[in-house]
């Protein structure tokens, strides 16, 4: 077991690297200077190289690219070109937005959309099962900040219900209600998906043998789906939810920008368009990262599911 | 056979019980078809009402908008009963012939209604798009030389009316029109995006399932690094930086050159950026399916008694693998082009799809954008209309493709 | 008086291509501690008397359509789930065929086996432990304490049927229904849990119901036989006198059929035809066309069972 954990935590570090890599080489290759940029309209030449030289651009970019590792694998971030600020500390502010909003917006569609996945598959084809997959069907194919700025249309220039924007203080009345729209909007395409895959998972498990068999025991049928049925239709799904993660961090960057919502994902798009290298890098790393663990957890949830997941596998 | 006996009672019974009991259910089949159409017009309608309650819904216009929905029902009820015929002059096509997996797979489908609706709406969307300067109330948005720019400027952000049915843009188009010509981009984007990708994927997956070992883990491991990206950011970095850097395609030992970035950049507005980003990076799926498929092909029972047989490499490729992977690989391409559309539209959202001028219906969200919390919400509201209901089509035939091709499935 | 006394049953299943006949008029009667075998070829409706017996048809498409089960004293076709669950694990109990695909693999089997002691004799989790171990050790599994601890895909065919036994008798049923046990092990397996099975049923004075399509286990191990053809029982009888003196056309095929070590280079016999569609089965007699006797009444109507002298039944008009 220790040996696939290693394993796992080696082959996460490899594609970091290359996440790294790959983004080092894109920020290089883009033209656009960062000095240029955010010198704006004082422009000139010597600002320029000063900045240039204060940033460490004029190295060569085999010294760049060590420099920037090492201080990212010690933590010890460098600082933004544009804002006068540590890139960690930048991230610390932002971060707990995003994974706020993440959360809530998870945690939310998984609980709506699981045991609406599993009562479709025991009533199936009965009205509940209906409304499901067709409201999973609209779920898939509305696009998430569309979806978001009919939320806002509808539910906060109209109705007035909730609030938009950033709030400055996340577990409070303020916070929850700005959350609201941003959750549902990054939720729903999730939970349309989790409903469908659990509602099929489960469907494929009730037609088991050893659904059989606990009925013969004399189990109620609540007890049969819930217990039984339910622990073995779970494996698929979470492999898939945790497929879905990267999808779902692009959609927190879609969802930020629309709702004003100054977490990581906007200042990822604003640090683009501003050629400002540290903050670019760090956060995609950041996000793979993130991708990865999530993957490693679904690994290791698979094993404490599913008995029959062994660590020392022959194929694979 | 041997049924023409004196009947007993019994089945007799049974039978007419039967009977009763199959048209009750295609009643209460029908009646619900009924009831969710009805429903998702009072829906719309709604959601309509609350986009802007001021101009466009005074008595005049109200019967101009239960004329236009009655236009749209009559043209779904006419398209739909041309799909019936169709097939039932398919069924005698196909029934010409001997019973083999296509027929089974083409009755699978046919009975699955949603199926039938998706293909209903590709089959509007291609026709749209093909037939676009016919089908649109005014000429192609695209081109400027069409519109006249008195008529334009006065015209700007206008609500629904009864001269722009949809509205009009920011820049003075029908919005209508836009949409029309909108879907031509959906379509060609997608569809040359997810070909590109498909024989990305579809070569690289057979070359690591064929020569398993260390080239397949290597192309494994790339994967994953291409999987853990996010998506979107990495085409955003992508675009973003392709739209600058000038790298040039030359005829060796000439001047002459091919292709260069600013040109590819400019092509279609923006537009060929998008399709490279997007083919170049969705192989990944693709990818999966293809070698999994292969691989656990290859080990199946029948490829070894094919050997045993002694069938050639190229006729066990062919003949026994390339089906059983086919099948999968047009699924993943029809979810797939819903799949870009979306992209597409997210990535004009954020302005890093289509540029100025490009027609698109991404393009037209974010050229709405600052709209969306006013009352000219409409500007964003159709176009993503056109999105939701075009994906929907294309996942409800890409579904019903996978159910009718997957022969495990009893639903 | 029978422990299971089954009168006339009818199961029927609605589907869209039609009606499915898949049990039709079935009667026999099971004594306390009796071992009866019911055979037949698939399809023709043995598993179908098993579980509804049961009561575990699911209920669209199927449905017991007529007929009475007495157990106990009451009909099981009248009573209510509730009722039914009690008597589910508790007073009859089922194992089926294939052990790997019959067993949850996500808990272990000493896990499953709890759940039912749980259920049916409310025990706290330690007493059903005791108890566990001690159906375990008495379907002769080897140190019973750590097998308990195993999930099903550790363990060998053979020791996976015997926990689903084990968890079947766990709460001394009065009658235990096996599909197919055996069809699924290899063949000296299959005698370990045949002999296994007699054994229990001597000490805890279990029913039997062995459904099977093999005559051989049949022979060895039943006291009371039924041969089942297209929906109806044929023909009826205690062993021996079925394998002697075989009466029904379809048995004396079946057991024709059987190829014999001692006869060289015979050509297999077999019956000639298939089976019956039972959406619409022929009429009269199900077997009358591919019946070698057949004659003109055969093709009329329905033959019942009757006696022809020693708790001997054959439904035949010949």
């Amino acid at each position: 077991m220790r040996e696939y954990v290693l394993k796992k935590i080696g082959l996460m570090f490899v594609v970091l690297i290359g996440v790294y890599t790959i983004v080092f080489l894109l920020c290089i290759a883009a033209p656009g200077d960062p000095a240029r940029l955010a010198m704006g309209r004082a422009d000139n030449p010597e600002a320029r190289a000063i900045l240039r030289e204060k940033w460490g651009l004029n190295e060569p970019l085999y010294v760049q690219y060590y420099t920037t590792l090492k201080s990212l694998v010690t933590l010890d971030f460098p600082r933004s070109f544009r804002y006068r600020e540590d890139v960690g500390d930048l991230v610390a502010a932002r971060l707990p937005r995003t994974i706020f909003l993440g959360v809530i917006a998870i945690g939310v569609s998984v609980l709506i959309a699981v045991p609406a996945g599993v009562v479709s598959a025991y009533k199936h084809n009965s009205i509940i099962d209906n409304i499901t997959m067709v409201a999973s069907q609209i779920g898939v194919a509305t696009p998430n900040f569309w979806l978001g700025l009919m939320l806002i249309v509808v539910f906060y220039t109209k109705l007035g219900w909730f609030e938009i924007g950033a709030p400055d203080a996340l577990l409070s009345l303020e916070g929850f209600s700005k959350v609201t729209l941003p959750a549902i909007t990054l939720g729903t395409g999730m939970a349309a998906v989790t409903a469908r895959l659990t509602r099929s998972s489960m469907l494929g498990v009730i037609r088991e043998e050893y659904i059989m068999t606990a009925r013969a025991k004399g189990l109620t049928e609540k007890v049969v789906i819930l217990k039984h049925a339910f622990r073995n239709a779970l494996l698929p799904v979470v492999t898939v939810v945790g497929l879905q993660f990267p999808l779902i961090v692009g959609g927190a960057v879609l969802t930020e920008v629309v709702f004003g919502w100054h977490g990581l994902g906007q200042l990822y798009i604003s640090s683009i368009a501003a050629r400002d290298y540290p903050v670019i890098v760090t956060t995609t790393l950041l996000f793979a990262f993130g991708v990865v663990l999530i993957n490693l957890i679904v690994d290791l949830l698979y094993s404490v599911i599913d008995p029959r997941v062994k660590y020392e596998r022959v194929s694979t | 056979m041997e049924n023409d006996k004196p009947l007993r009672k019994s089945r007799d019974q049974h039978e007419l019980e039967q009977l009763i009991q199959r048209r009750r259910e295609n009643f209460k089949d029908k009646v619900k078809l009924a009831i969710a159409f009805a429903s998702g017009i009072a829906l719309f309608g709604i959601v309509f009402t609350m986009l802007d309650r001021t101009s466009t819904l005074g008595p005049l216009d109200m019967s101009i908008w239960i004329h236009r929905i009655l236009v749209v029902c009559v043209y779904i009820a006419v398209f739909y009963f041309f799909l019936k015929i169709s097939y039932k002059y398919f069924d005698r096509i196909f029934f010409k012939y001997k019973t083999n997996t296509w027929d089974l797979m083409y009755r699978r489908f046919k009975r699955n209604n949603a199926a039938s609706v998706g293909l209903l709406i590709i089959l509007t969307l291609a026709i749209l798009a093909i037939f676009a300067d016919l089908l649109s109330p005014y000429p192609d948005p695209g081109n400027n030389e069409n519109y006249d720019p008195d008529y334009t400027l006065k015209h700007l952000e206008e609500a629904p009316s009864k001269t722009h049915i949809l509205g009009t843009t920011r820049n003075g188009k029908d919005m209508l029109s836009v949409l029309i010509h909108g879907s031509r981009v959906s379509l060609a984007l997608g569809l040359s995006v997810q070909a590109t990708a498909s024989i990305i994927g579809i070569t690289i997956g057979s070359i690591a399932a064929y020569y398993s070992g260390w080239v397949d883990k290597i192309l494994n491991v790339i994967n994953d690094i291409v999987m853990a990206f996010p998506f979107l950011l990495f085409i955003i970095v992508l675009v973003s930086i392709l739209r600058e850097v000038y790298i040039a395609v030359r005829i060796p030992f000439t001047e002459i050159v091919l292709i260069d970035t600013p040109t590819l950049f400019s092509m279609w507005n923006g537009l060929a950026m998008v399709f490279l980003a997007l083919a170049l990076l969705g192989w990944s799926g693709t990818y999966r399916v293809v070698r999994g498929q292969i691989l656990s092909v290859k080990e199946m029972e029948f490829v070894e008694a094919a050997k045993a047989v002694g069938a050639s490499d190229r006729r066990i490729i062919f003949h026994h693998i390339l089906p059983n992977v086919i099948s999968p690989i047009i699924v993943l391409v029809t979810l797939g082009i819903a799949g870009v559309i979306l992209t597409e539209a997210a990535l004009s959202y954020l302005g890093f799809g289509a540029a100025e001028g490009a027609v698109s219906w991404g393009r037209a969200i974010y050229e709405g954008r600052e709209y969306a919390t006013t009352s000219r919400a409409f500007m964003v509201f159709f176009p993503g209309l056109a999105i939701v209901i075009s994906i929907l089509g294309f996942n409800s035939f890409g579904d019903g493709l996978r159910d009718a091709l997957d022969p495990r499935m009893k639903r | 008086m029978p422990l299971i006394d089954v009168q006339d049953l009818r199961t029927h299943f609605f589907t869209e291509d039609g009606v499915v006949q898949a049990v039709d008029r079935v009667s026999f009667q099971i004594e306390p501690g009796q071992k009866m075998g019911l055979v037949g070829e698939s399809g023709c409706g043995k598993s179908v008397t098993a579980l509804s017996i049961m009561r575990l048809i699911p209920d669209p498409p199927g449905k017991i359509v007529g007929g009475k089960i007495l157990f106990d004293g009451k009909d099981l076709v009248q009573l209510s789930q509730q009722e039914m669950r009690n008597i589910r694990g508790g007073s009859i109990s089922m194992i089926f065929q294939d052990p790997m695909t019959s067993l949850n693999p996500v808990f272990t089997v000493g896990d499953q086996i709890d759940e039912a002691i749980q259920l049916h004799q409310g025990l706290e989790p330690e007493e059903a432990r005791e108890k566990t171990i001690e159906i375990l050790e008495m379907v002769r599994i080897a140190n019973p304490e750590r097998i308990a601890d195993n999930y099903p895909h550790e363990l060998s065919g053979g020791m996976r049927q015997r926990c689903m036994i084990a968890m079947a008798l766990s709460c001394r049923p009065q009658l235990l229904i096996a599909d197919e046990p055996t069809t699924a092990l290899d063949v000296t397996i299959e005698a370990q849990i045949l002999e296994l099975i007699d054994d229990l049923n001597k000490r805890l004075n279990t029913a039997l119901l062995l459904i099977t399509h093999d005559m051989g286990v049949i022979a060895e191990t039943c006291e009371k036989v039924a041969v089942m053809y297209g929906g109806n029982i044929v023909e009826m009888a205690d062993a021996r006198t079925l394998f002697s003196d075989p009466q029904h056309p379809y048995t004396r095929g079946l057991l024709g059929s059987i190829p014999s070590l001692a006869v060289e280079k015979e050509n297999l016999k077999i019956i000639p035809g298939s089976v019956p569609d039972l959406i619409n089965p022929p009429s009269g007699c199900r077997f009358h066309p591919r019946c070698t006797y057949c004659k003109e009444p055969c093709k009329k109507s329905c033959p019942d069972l009757v006696d022809v002298g020693n708790g001997h039944y054959v439904a035949c008009f010949i």
